[in-house]
Formats: structure tokens, C-alpha cells, sequence
């Protein structure tokens, strides 16, 4: 993985409202920052397998979404598919800087070359 | 007093309530989605004050205000306003009932009148002159709804080619989403946003009911 995209991915939880952030690499394997009480590493890699599993009825629906948000009362969970089975998860508090950056940060992900 | 059930912009900042807020969803959205799920509240409009307030009971639009006014033009004119923010508070009656047409003519009326500004606006036409607020430019178009009970039966559906496959869908998301839930600590669930190339598909997977509402970027 480019060091640049490691370096990308370890500036996340610094953006305010940043509950917990996760990444899917294209062969499977996960990286996760989050509070080490509510969000573990271990937690994290769950949601992504979770959410992976759920992105595929959304996929063969003919949507082929960018990202998808869930929208819950205390947080929004942002998910973002690449083409190349990467995926990025985040976790945000509403209302908070990292809720505003949503967009720009999937899109910066989607952007972003891995290798 | 009305108690706040979920603020769906940051109160204070001036960004325009037709502007997709921080969860992407504009007032048209939030209206729209609100009617189409039967759901009762009142979206209440601000900026440093109230600017004026929708009421919805059971999905029907009962009653506006925008400033002294009420009514019908009282609801055209709140999606003229291009600063501000809005919240969407729990239920509470309305001091009287000034609306009685279907929430889906007065958000057609809106869509009607964008495009008639959008017109005049092309051809030259000075709108501010007339002291008429301009809409703004940015609106999603319904393009498919999709509403079920939470067993699966289809109380309506509007422009779906594949109704069931859309159930379909909202099964297994619905089925999902129990399954993250437990694992989130985050609350309930409101709805799931995804976005498109062009376009996005919002849709509410609750116990008592599935909808799916796809916004298209362009009138098609």
C-alpha cells in the first residue's frame, strides 16, 4: 500500500467528530482507528464485512452507488466502494467538522491511488 | 414547545435550507420523505429566528406559515427562501388547518414554479426587481417511490418499473441493518442514503414500513 495512502488514512481520526474510521484493502484484510472502548479494531473489521455483504444486493440493483450513509439518531456511518473491492468506512458525529467532510474525504478516498 | 426530534442542520449556519445538508438531504427531501412515510412533524424553518414552519400530520400537509402568512402561499414561499437552516421537531397540532390539497400537488406546484423562475431567469428576466425571491438553482427530482408495510405489502408505488425487486431490496437491507445496529451503539436507525453518479436513493427501513424514494439530479 502507497505510503501516502497510509499516511491519508492515519490523518482521519484527527478531524473533529471522527468516532472511528476503517478500511478494507482489496484482499481482505481491514485497518481500523476508533475508541479503543466502543469502536475496536476488531469491531470495525466486523461493520466492514457487514456493510460488504449489504453493498452487494445495492450493486446488482443496478445502482452502483458512490457511497451510501446510514443515518442514525447519535452518529452517520459513510461507506465507500472502489472499483477494486477496496472500501473505506467512516464514522462521524453529526454535526461536527467530520460530518461537513464527509463528501471531500470519499472523495479524496476514491481518488487516491492505493498501490 | 416542541421537542426537537433530530436536527438535520447545524443551527446558525447560513446554508441554504434547499442545499443538501450535512446528512444530503434538503427541505424538499425531508418534506417529501416525510409525506411519503405518513410520518406526523413540523419542519420549522430559521435563521437566528423562525422563519416560518410546515406542519404534517399522517403524511398530509395541513398547515404553513411564513412569517404573517399561512396557507398555500405560506408553503410556496418557505422554498424561496435561499438562507437559513431547518429542524424537524415532533408533532404538534396546528393553531388551525389552511391547507387541504395533496402534499403531492403543492410539492409539484414547488417544482412547477422552480422551473417557471428557471425560465424567466434564462430569458433575461430581472426577478429580484420584482422583490421575488429566486429559488435556487439545485433540486432533485422524484423519480420513484416505493412504499411497503414492514411485512412486505405494497401500499403504493409511483413511476417503479420492478416493485418487487425493490421490496426485495428493502428486505435485505432492513435485514441488514438489525444486524449493525447492535453493533453500532449509535441509536435508530433513520435511513440509509445512497448516493449515485446521478442521483441518489434514499430509503427508510423501519419496522412498521419500507420506503424507497430515488432523486434523480434531472428531470427526465
Amino acid at each position: 500500500m502507497k505510503a501516502d495512502f497510509k499516511h491519508w488514512f492515519a490523518s482521519l481520526p484527527a478531524v473533529p467528530g471522527m468516532l472511528a474510521c476503517g478500511h478494507r484493502q482489496p484482499n481482505g484484510k481491514c485497518l481500523g482507528h476508533g475508541d479503543d472502548k466502543i469502536y475496536t479494531a476488531e469491531k470495525i473489521s466486523r461493520l466492514l464485512k457487514q456493510f460488504a455483504e449489504l453493498h452487494e444486493p445495492l450493486a446488482a440493483a443496478e445502482f452502483s452507488p458512490r457511497w451510501t450513509t446510514w443515518a442514525f439518531e447519535y452518529g452517520l456511518l459513510r461507506f465507500v466502494p472502489r472499483p477494486d473491492k477496496g472500501l473505506l468506512m467512516l464514522l462521524v458525529s453529526p454535526e461536527t467538522e467530520a460530518a461537513r467532510e464527509l463528501d471531500r474525504l470519499a472523495e479524496e478516498f476514491l481518488a487516491r491511488p492505493l498501490k | 414547545m416542541a421537542e426537537e426530534k433530530k436536527v438535520e442542520a447545524e443551527p446558525g449556519v447560513a446554508n441554504a435550507p434547499d442545499a443538501p445538508d450535512l446528512r444530503g438531504v434538503s427541505l424538499p427531501d425531508v418534506v417529501h420523505l416525510e409525506c411519503v412515510g405518513r410520518n406526523s412533524s413540523v419542519v420549522e424553518l430559521f435563521q437566528e429566528h423562525s422563519l416560518g414552519r410546515i406542519y404534517i400530520d399522517q403524511g398530509q400537509i395541513v398547515h404553513a406559515t411564513c412569517g404573517e402568512i399561512s396557507g398555500e402561499r405560506a408553503f410556496q414561499k418557505l422554498f424561496t427562501i435561499t438562507a437559513g437552516t431547518f429542524e424537524l421537531l415532533e408533532y404538534e397540532v396546528p393553531p388551525e388547518r389552511t391547507i387541504n390539497r395533496t402534499w403531492e400537488f403543492l410539492l409539484n406546484e414547488v417544482l412547477r414554479q422552480r422551473e417557471q423562475f428557471a425560465r424567466r431567469a434564462a430569458a433575461g428576466e430581472d426577478l429580484s426587481a420584482n422583490g421575488e425571491n429566486t429559488p435556487p438553482a439545485q433540486a432533485a427530482w422524484t423519480a420513484e417511490i416505493l412504499i411497503c408495510s414492514g411485512a412486505g405489502e405494497i401500499f403504493y408505488h409511483w413511476q417503479c418499473a420492478a416493485p418487487a425487486e425493490r421490496m426485495a431490496l428493502l428486505q435485505k437491507i432492513s435485514a441488514g441493518a438489525e444486524k449493525l445496529i447492535p453493533n453500532l451503539q449509535l441509536g435508530k436507525l433513520d435511513r440509509v442514503e445512497v448516493r449515485l453518479a446521478e442521483g441518489r436513493v434514499v430509503l427508510q427501513p423501519r419496522a412498521d414500513r419500507l420506503v424507497f424514494v430515488r432523486l434523480s439530479a434531472a428531470k427526465k
